[in-house]
């Protein structure tokens, strides 16, 4: 990096040249310090960090001996990460339908006839996206109280004389995903709709046009045409839910803790246990790596089984 | 909301009659079913305004409906509680979008407009960093704040909020900067400017659309975080406004009508700020970026 090689006097082409190239890899050198710095500290360092003490026993400050891929067995062998994968699968169904559903809606709103009103339902049901995830979760938290009185749902089946439906929905162990699941019902969340909506806005009038020409029902055309040519944003959607679910765990641990008794314990919830009310990080980094290397080879196998979503991105970038 | 504007009536056969009036029915249907998805939607936040406005009492006797007088002391008791956490926030989420942006743009610029060495090489280190769960780096990034000593301390967010904001932003920016017209860059060039004049005097100020929804990106992030903030802050006065929320139980048990306003409180900045963006340049650019 240092500049003064090229002061030894001798002005050619060459010496300038290579001056030139210099001056323009020190500009860039500078450009990209303190981006490098950040990244170098807290990104690059800790995940060396963390993978590297999957092999020892280890509470984070001091390692205390080397176990090979120990860790990795005990969490093969570990009843809780069965039971948390188990109710992962649960929870994998669920909120992949719940994060694709609102493609249905966002051909309702796609299908009305007058601008005006699209324009009106769209803006509304985007809406929501503007109230934290955490306030809508708390509220959740109010409607499954399990007072009778003040729990909304509770309440809801009293008004209804179905008293002895009511119950701690959150408290019973059959129960706990299917409530989990259904919050925010009906799950019309808003980036999802704006991005299916966008694709479906793509579609070009002429084929939409056509469509009605040949006499093609709504239905027709929804499995033929705008499925295949929206395919792309479901799969962004989808990629994206899927990395989401398989790591955060904060819905969980704010809702339920993985109670009652574990019976909605997630990986990622096991991991902050181990590694933060269990000071087991070497195990906790373990369940880490794990969940890294699952959600990397889904990713992939999503690319290699289907189209790239960033393909239209790309194109459009290139024009 | 009904589209049919022409009267069953007027049409001369039965059949086309009968048509209309199915085409009428399927298009009150559709009405019905959207607006009954959209009640449903918005069910849990009317609850949620509703319970805000009435004392335990009221709340108990009428359930459903509005009860008066309305309680408004609520909202001052629910402020009074949080708009620490709020400042606190703020804090954070300003730090941590400043300093994403400078960071992301300096190196945006030179991916796009500066010929280095190794800059593929330099590109793709950043990029691989978007494969990475935050979940990986959770307890890495736990320890050097306890050995930087930065524990109870919002620089402990703001630090690693940018580092983890950076990658994304650089992708994005770099996409927009190499986007730009050369002839710009190469006007600046023949008049001696330096690359940081070309940065600060021609890239930023076309940049502004983009930078901003960097800008949203990152304040939503930093904003609605929960883990981060739970592990590193101790004290009360420290908290954010998602921790304090959490943690936020209206000083009772039955107080579910600050705890309610607190939550409507807490709802207003990012209201505010999205429908700002929204209405400003950047709705234009966030509306071609999904047409």
């Amino acid at each position: 990096m240092s500049v003064q090689t090229a002061d030894a006097g001798l002005d050619s082409g060459l010496w300038r040249g290579r001056r030139r190239a210099l001056r323009r890899n020190l500009t860039a050198f500078l450009f990209l310090l303190p981006t490098f710095l950040f990244l170098a500290i807290f990104m690059y360092q800790p995940t060396f960090n963390v993978i590297y003490h999957t092999l020892f026993r280890w509470d984070g400050f001091t390692v205390e001996r080397f176990v090979g891929f120990k860790n990795y067995i005990t969490m093969v062998n570990d009843p809780n990460m069965h039971i948390a994968t188990r109710n992962l699968g649960w929870f994998f169904l669920g909120w992949m339908l719940q994060r694709i559903s609102p493609f249905l809606v966002a051909e309702l709103v796609f299908n009305l006839k007058r601008e005006r009103t699209k324009y009106w339902y769209r803006t509304l049901f985007v809406l929501p996206m503007v109230v934290p995830f955490l306030v809508t979760i708390m509220i959740w938290k109010f409607i499954y109280n399990p007072l009778p009185t003040i729990g909304v749902l509770n309440r809801m089946l009293g008004s209804f004389g179905l008293e002895e439906w009511q119950t701690a929905w959150l408290s019973e162990p059959s129960l706990v995903i299917l409530a989990l699941l259904l919050v925010s019902f009906p799950w019309i969340s808003g980036w999802p709709f704006m991005i299916f909506y966008a694709g479906l806005q793509q579609i070009p009038n002429e084929v939409l046009d056509a469509s009605v020409m040949d006499g093609c029902n709504v239905w027709q055309r929804m499995v033929r045409i705008d499925i295949p040519l929206v395919v792309t944003s479901i799969q962004l959607v989808a990629i994206q839910t899927m990395i989401g679910i398989i790591q955060d765990f904060a819905f969980v641990l704010i809702m339920t803790a993985g109670g009652p008794a574990k019976a909605s314990l997630v990986p990622g919830l096991l991991l902050f246990m181990a590694a933060f009310r269990g000071d087991q990080m070497g195990y906790g980094a373990t369940i880490g790596v794990t969940m890294f290397i699952a959600i990397f080879i889904l990713t992939l196998l999503s690319f290699r089984y289907t189209t790239s979503p960033f393909a239209r991105t790309r194109r459009t970038r290139e024009t | 909301m009904t589209e049919q504007t022409v009267d069953p009536s007027f049409t001369s056969s039965p059949d086309a009659a009968q048509a209309e009036l199915g085409a009428r029915f399927i298009g009150s249907l559709h009405h019905a079913v959207l607006l009954l998805l959209l009640f449903l939607t918005f069910f849990p936040f009317f609850i949620a305004i509703l319970t805000s406005l009435k004392s335990f009492q009221q709340l108990l006797v009428n359930f459903w409906l509005p009860a008066f007088p309305l309680q408004l002391q609520n909202y001052v008791m629910a402020w009074n509680e949080i708009y620490r956490f709020i400042i606190n926030s703020s804090l954070v989420s300003i730090g941590a979008v400043t300093g994403v942006l400078l960071c992301a743009s300096l190196a945006a610029y030179a991916f796009a407009r500066i010929d280095f060495a190794w800059r593929d090489a330099a590109y793709y280190l950043v990029l691989s960093l978007l494969m990475i769960p935050a979940v990986l780096t959770l307890i890495g990034r736990y320890l050097l704040i306890v050995q930087f000593g930065l524990m109870n301390s919002l620089w402990g967010l703001i630090l690693p909020y940018i580092a983890g904001g950076i990658a994304f932003a650089v992708f994005l920016l770099t996409g927009f900067f190499s986007d730009l017209p050369e002839e710009l860059f190469e006007a600046a060039r023949m008049d001696g400017g330096t690359e940081l004049q070309m940065y600060r005097l021609i890239a930023l100020p076309l940049s502004r659309p983009i930078m901003a929804i960097v800008g949203l990106l990152t304040f939503l992030s930093s904003w609605n975080d929960y883990v981060w903030p739970l592990l590193v802050l101790r004290s009360k006065e420290k908290f954010t406004l998602m921790l304090g929320l959490a943690t936020f139980t209206g000083n009772s048990q039955v107080m579910f009508g600050p705890l309610m306003a607190g939550y409507v409180i807490a709802s207003i900045p990012t209201a505010i700020i999205i429908i700002l963006m929204m209405r400003t340049f950047a709705g234009a650019a966030l509306v071609g970026a999904f047409k």
